[in-house]
């Protein structure tokens, strides 16, 4: 992983930390999209267990987008369920989701996800190993 | 609901869905046939009106490719549901006269590994390019701004030594105006400003548009 | 001119057969859902839950494209007009 990888994770999963884009721009929106469509993966991965209803999944996209009013209007709440159901067994309802819907669920549900969890050094260390290697797959 | 009813309900709505992957089908060939016929009564007219007409007919001509594979994906889902509710019964068995369309590669096979694994397999193995798709990297930046519950926006004005009000430049790491070049500067940043503004809308306005081209 | 405008008014004739079998076939689903919807309530299968989903989007689907295809039929009709 490099410092480019490293800085746009932290910012990812960091409250308060601008977007790096330099290092964005150094990556470029193939690496980078790789690299959040892998964080947002284990992030759901993490998050939902086996299981959920869609209800379930509905009543927290509902939450989130409250939470997050900024969100709401900008990021479809069709487009985060999809994702999530996608996460849990149903990839065929992302087909009709664009770069902009997967980008804008990539940043949200990896931020609450992953900060929900309040992983201490060693565990967002190897969330991030576990995100690059998965990542690494298709670049 | 009993077990007994609720099969009985699903197979009624296998029925209909079925139905209407019929009717669809014909409402395909329906639309090829329209289009030939306009392509052949417009043979050598090149009006824009035409064209536009052409163009929203072919547009609907995949359109309802997509519409018949996602009715097949429906009766597949429901067909493997059955099956599991009333194994063996024949309720679950899959229509193989439903003649598929070219849509039929959205209905992919169900892939193998972990959850995360084939969630992000989903997400990258798309046939458009992520380049052309997201041309602007500040799209990157709006996105993380909305999933920062603290981030504000940076102020556009500010108030210099003299105590005049001037614009802000926005772009990192950018110097600050001084006092001596606050007319120009005042100005430059003008127009940088609004330029943003109208390129956020402008990327907004594309996005919007994209979505509905799908 | 004859000619084009009947082609184009044979075109028409299609393309609102398409309009009346997609209209049928939005009508079979959306009348299929009700039950769907209860025979499914609580199910936890995902290939069962993906079917409310697919049967959602093939009503858009069919709205969306009634309309185009009216839509195109308008362009055509404005076309004829500028023509003859």
């Amino acid at each position: 992983m490099n410092e480019d990888e490293r800085s746009l994770l932290t910012a990812a999963i960091t409250s308060g930390v601008r977007a790096p884009m330099d290092a964005i721009e150094r990556l470029g929106n193939n690496r980078t999209f790789h690299i959040m469509a892998a964080a947002m993966s284990i992030a759901i991965e993490r998050g939902f267990a086996d299981g959920t209803t869609p209800a379930q999944i509905q009543n927290y996209v509902e939450d989130l987008l409250e939470r997050f009013p900024k969100a709401d209007g900008e990021i479809k709440a069709s487009a985060l369920e999809a994702v999530i159901r996608a996460g849990l067994g149903e990839p065929e309802l992302i087909e009709p989701l664009t770069y902009d819907d997967l980008l804008g669920a990539s940043y949200l549900l990896t931020f609450d996800l992953i900060s929900q969890q309040e992983l201490d050094d060693a565990g967002r260390e190897e969330y991030f190993q576990t995100v690059i290697a998965l990542a690494d797959e298709e670049s | 609901m009993a077990l007994g009813e609720v099969v009985a309900q699903l197979i009624a709505v296998r029925g209909a869905i079925q139905t209407a992957i019929g009717l669809t089908a014909n409402a395909a060939d329906e639309v090829t046939d329209a289009l030939a016929k306009a392509e052949d009564a417009l043979a050598g007219a090149n009006h824009d009106l035409a064209m536009e007409g052409l163009g929203l007919w072919r547009r609907a001509q995949s359109g309802d490719e997509f519409t018949v594979a996602k009715l097949v994906a429906a009766d597949e889902a429901l067909a493997e549901y059955l099956e599991i509710l009333s194994p063996g019964s024949g309720a679950g068995t899959k229509n193989t006269d439903i003649a598929k369309p070219s849509g039929e590669e959205l209905v992919k096979a169900r892939p193998t590994g972990s959850r995360s694994q084939n969630l992000f397999r989903t997400m990258v193995q798309r046939d458009n390019d992520i380049d052309d798709a997201m041309k602007d990297l500040g799209k990157h930046q709006k996105f993380l701004e909305i999933s920062d519950p603290d981030w504000e926006p940076p102020p556009t004005y500010t108030t210099n030594e003299v105590g005049h009000r001037i614009p802000v430049m926005t772009a990192p790491d950018a110097p600050q105006p001084d006092a001596a070049s606050i007319g120009s500067l005042a100005v430059a940043s003008g127009i940088l400003i609004v330029a943003g503004a109208k390129k956020a809308k402008d990327i907004t306005k594309t996005a919007i548009e994209h979505w509905r081209s799908k | 001119m004859d000619e084009v405008r009947d082609g184009i008014r044979a075109a028409q004739d299609s393309a609102q057969a398409a309009v009346a079998a997609l209209d049928g076939a939005r009508s079979e689903i959306e009348r299929a859902r009700g039950p769907l919807m209860v025979a499914l309530k609580g199910a936890m299968n995902p290939r069962a839950t993906s079917v409310e989903v697919d049967l959602g989007q093939a009503v858009e689907g069919f709205d969306e494209l009634m309309q185009i295809l009216r839509d195109g039929a308008g362009k055509f009709d404005e076309y004829l007009g500028t023509v003859t």
